[in-house]
């Protein structure tokens, strides 16, 4: 499955950028997020140029309580990426069109979601937060609802 | 005359905070979360605009294959291109958490470098933008081409128009942080900026998926 994913994301791009020149635009910009991957979740520390004072040097500490390690928003990222690739992977899948409606649409929440939570950090802050951003996407949904019921819409 | 700090001014909820506030969070976040349940609203009116829009038209060009009077025309969207550009944005809201967790432990230097590296992916994404409307243009969508123009340009032009707006601001918080020499004191500050910076994330992540991924 993994393999015939693969090879249809790899069959998907060559045959793009052979169709338009224009993808190649592409490559610096995905081997510049590899390379951000690759610094982040590097072994080694990386040197950069050391201040001549030493009192300017930082002395640092670990994360507040209740945030999480630089490690786990990393793993939080990759996976992202990865439900991204996912989406993608489905949008060229030959797939009834209520199906793919349906998984887009959930992969979709389930980022959006992550990213309210890990990276706003409101899985670890206060209650009145997460009440506020709920109360505007209520709001959002209620607005989707009316306007969409009652003007029609082509997606529903 | 001089008055002796109280017992609930030194348990204020952050250092820079000032005084207490009656809810014990600090006024600043409390008022970028309000900000960020507008914009809520905000894009929440464009993406349905252009939801009951775009199949409007009363001429191509089309966000799919389409066909007026009897001639076929190629849909506008190029799905590997904007993937990418998604992937762009998504690891630029990872540097964003983590220059703040580089500030949470006193490490300024990280907090300089991934500030730099969320603004440099920024930029990435927004020359994407660029090149993808200049793609459309040339196929000729306008803003008054039709109604799949103007819903589109609108709502994508004001998602860049914030992501400029983070961009700036990321640069010059390098520049401020590196320059008066930030510790963990004042890591809200670079929190409030990731809340806009990840905003401005989550909004793309319905954007690709509704107008991009989903087209019916």
């Amino acid at each position: 499955m993994i393999v015939d994913l693969a090879t249809l994301v790899l069959a998907t791009g060559t045959k793009a950028v052979f169709q338009n020149p224009a993808y190649l635009l592409g490559v610096p910009l995905v081997a510049l997020g590899a390379l951000v991957l690759a610094i982040a979740l590097s072994p080694f520390e990386l040197r950069w140029p050391q201040p001549i004072n030493e009192a300017d040097l930082d002395v640092l500490e670990d994360p507040p309580e209740g945030h999480p390690e630089a490690a786990e928003y990393i793993k939080v990222g990759i996976f992202l990426a990865a439900v991204t690739a996912l989406e993608v992977a489905l949008y060229y899948m030959d797939l009834a069109d209520g199906a793919l409606l349906g998984m887009l649409l959930a992969l979709s929440a389930l980022k959006f979601v992550i990213v309210v939570l890990w990276f706003m950090h409101l899985k670890f802050d206060n209650k009145l937060f997460s009440i506020m951003f709920t109360g505007g996407l209520v709001l959002v949904a209620g607005l989707f609802t009316i306007v969409l019921a009652t003007l029609g819409s082509s997606l529903v | 005359m001089q008055h002796a700090p109280t017992a609930d001014v030194q348990h204020a909820p952050t250092i820079d905070a000032g005084h207490e506030t009656s809810t014990g969070i600090d006024n600043r976040k409390l008022l970028m979360w309000l900000f960020l349940a507008s914009e809520c609203l905000f894009f929440g009116g464009l993406i349905g605009t252009y939801l009951l829009y775009r199949n409007s038209g009363v001429a191509p060009p089309c966000p799919q294959d389409c066909v007026f009077d009897g001639v076929m025309y190629q849909g506008l969207f190029d799905i590997p291109f904007t993937s990418i550009s998604t992937f762009v944005l998504l690891m630029s809201s990872v540097s964003m958490v983590l220059a703040l967790a580089a500030i949470q432990r006193n490490d300024r230097r990280g907090l300089g470098i991934w500030l730099l590296a969320t603004a440099l992916l920024g930029v990435t994404f927004l020359a994407g933008q660029a090149f993808e409307f200049t793609a459309f243009y040339n196929e000729g969508l306008t803003l008054n081409a039709n109604l799949f123009g103007t819903t589109f340009f609108v709502l994508t032009g004001f998602h860049g128009a914030h992501v400029s707006v983070g961009v700036l601001m990321l640069v010059s918080m390098y520049i401020v942080s590196q320059r008066n020499g930030w510790t963990k004191e004042h890591s809200l500050n670079v929190e409030l900026l990731g809340l806009y910076w990840h905003f401005v994330d989550i909004v793309w992540i319905v954007i690709f998926t509704l107008v991009y991924l989903i087209q019916t």
